[in-house]
């Protein structure tokens, strides 16, 4: 297991994101603009939450991010 | 003679070689074209007609001498999101227009050393994400319908390329910004592999995501151009240190006996029926080629597309946070996606990194044995620049999702992608996409250009061509 909770965030809200912006110190993002961003999450969530249920161990066969590109420069392992 | 405007830059050289006309015949064909269709279109952000009239003067003479370069003497146009030295380069925004860079992006420079002619800096959506509307410079218009988009993010390039402005131009890709262009406009693009073609130079969206790509009237143009700008630069780590393949010589090398790999499902799904139709015509059109087609099942694609907007919109704000305080002021769709990325937790985007081995590690198992894989490079028609909501059949709905889908999932993995016309729908085009395995591009470009000798859809010329008279 990834460890990685499939569940326990909260869904996207205004308020949520407001919260999260002001952390940040962002201040720019009218009530309208976080309305947008929240559509945008909401869209993406439930990709998001399966993609947080993945198992990622520690080691292989995802250790980290870096893999990706040796993968490319090998040519894909092509068979 | 045909209207030099509308040969492909193979065909330019092969007329330079013959001393049938010069690169100075040819920039001014693409100047004229430039004059009769610019009004309309709305592609060219900077016109460099002097500078490039002196270098085609220059390069007929090298001609002459016997001493010409792969490109010599051909037109080109580059995206504005790219860096020319003592040139505008604006990317598309109203906070760039008195950008004059001191030092030219790495393809520029690769280009002109290739003996090509800078004839345009073109349109983009601002910083190469905001939309069809942009506010410094105004709508892109689509060649096949002046009423549709060119899709983006390489707009000007689009609707250049598409409309005989020049045979060459430069776009980049992010999550399809090359190849729905291509697409919609009925043209040729590839993004190629990602690292294959360093990035100094261009304004950046999203560093693990972002291509560069040629975007021309041909496969054999796409191995040209992709040849002169290809290769490792010191100065984007991420480029790659394999040797550059001779492009153009691999396009003689037989396609007969390869095999497609055809994904359904996703890539399959909110296609417009009329476009289907073209599509289906156009796969099994490859069967004559020698080409075998089969079915495949890629797993977790959704997920690996939503795995690539987070990417997007984390890197995208890294990158663009200083623009976080005016965002009211950027342009629609580039404020939206900026706007997302506050709220991508650090553990959703290592998370959405640390998955991209193992999709790719899927999509090498769904390929196997198959050169590569053939897809839809558009499901419906290009969008109504008012609305910008596109027909999927039974379905209205906002363009940017499914314009994107068949692409980002490619730009995630790092794979390359060609977009081919292969016919039109209701009058507009229909593309085939093949996505290849790593540092194959060659094959892709090899089975185009196979595909483009036994049919004319690349050749296909837009109405407005018909009806400013160029």
């Amino acid at each position: 297991m990834s460890g990685a909770p499939s569940v326990g965030y909260g869904e996207p809200s205004v308020e949520l994101f407001a919260q999260l912006a002001a952390y940040q110190g962002i201040t720019s993002l009218t009530e309208a603009r976080l309305a947008l961003s929240v559509a945008s999450h909401a869209d993406l969530r439930p990709e998001l939450l399966a993609l947080r249920a993945k198992p990622m161990p520690f080691l292989e066969p995802v250790p980290e991010p870096a893999q990706a590109l040796t993968w490319l420069e090998r040519g894909g392992d092509r068979p | 003679m045909s209207d030099l405007a509308d040969l492909t830059a193979t065909e330019l050289l092969d007329g330079f070689a013959a001393g049938s006309f010069s690169p100075v015949d040819a920039v001014r064909a693409c100047l004229a074209r430039i004059e009769v269709t610019e009004p309309a279109l709305n592609a060219v952000i900077t016109l460099l007609d002097g500078p490039a009239l002196v270098a085609a003067e220059q390069s007929a003479a090298r001609w002459q001498a016997g001493t010409a370069r792969p490109l010599e003497g051909i037109p080109y146009g580059l995206k504005d999101i790219i860096a020319t030295e003592s040139v505008a380069s604006t990317g598309g925004s109203s906070l760039y227009l008195d950008n004059v860079p001191a030092e030219s992006a790495v393809h520029a420079s690769r280009l002109a050393e290739a003996g090509g002619i800078l004839l345009a800096k073109l349109g983009t959506f601002e910083f190469a994400c905001g939309g069809a509307d942009n506010q410094a410079f105004g709508r892109v218009h689509n060649p096949w319908d002046l009423a549709r988009t060119t899709g983006g993010s390489s707009s000007g390039s689009g609707a250049a390329v598409a409309a005989g402005m020049v045979p060459l131009a430069i776009g980049t890709d992010t999550g399809g910004s090359i190849r729905i262009p291509a697409a919609y406009c009925g043209i040729t693009g590839i993004k190629p592999t990602y690292g294959r073609v360093p990035r100094h130079g261009v304004m950046g969206l999203s560093w693990t995501l972002d291509h560069v790509g040629p975007m021309t009237r041909s496969a054999a143009d796409c191995a040209l151009m992709l040849g002169a700008i290809a290769g490792h630069d010191p100065r984007d780590a991420t480029s790659s240190c394999r040797a550059v393949p001779d492009y153009v010589g691999g396009l003689a090398e037989p396609v007969a006996g390869l095999k497609l790999a055809r994904p359904r499902g996703w890539f399959e799904d909110c296609f417009h029926p009329a476009f289907a139709a073209v599509y289906e015509e156009a796969v099994g059109s490859l069967g004559s080629l020698g080409i075998e087609v089969v079915d495949v099942e890629v797993p977790d694609v959704a997920l690996s597309a939503a795995a690539g907007w987070v990417v997007c919109y984390a890197e995208m704000f890294s990158l663009h946070e200083g623009h976080l305080h005016t965002i009211e002021e950027r342009d629609t769709m580039g404020a939206g996606l900026l706007g997302a990325g506050p709220f991508v937790t650090a553990n959703d985007y290592l998370r959405a990194l640390r998955w991209r081995p193992a999709f790719q590690r899927s999509l090498a198992e769904a390929l196997g044995d198959c050169a590569g894989f053939v897809l839809p490079g558009a499901t419906t028609a290009p969008p109504r620049l008012d609305g910008m909501s596109v027909d999927t059949g039974d379905a209205m709905v906002d363009w940017l999702m499914v314009a994107t889908r068949n692409h980002i999932p490619f730009n995630y993995a790092g794979l390359p992608g060609l977009c081919l016309p292969c016919g039109l729908a209701d009058g507009l085009p229909v593309s085939l996409q093949l996505v290849g395995w790593p540092h194959d591009d060659a094959t892709l470009l090899r089975i185009g250009a196979a595909y483009q000798a036994i049919t004319e859809h690349h050749r296909a010329k837009p109405p407005i061509l018909a009806t400013t008279g160029p």
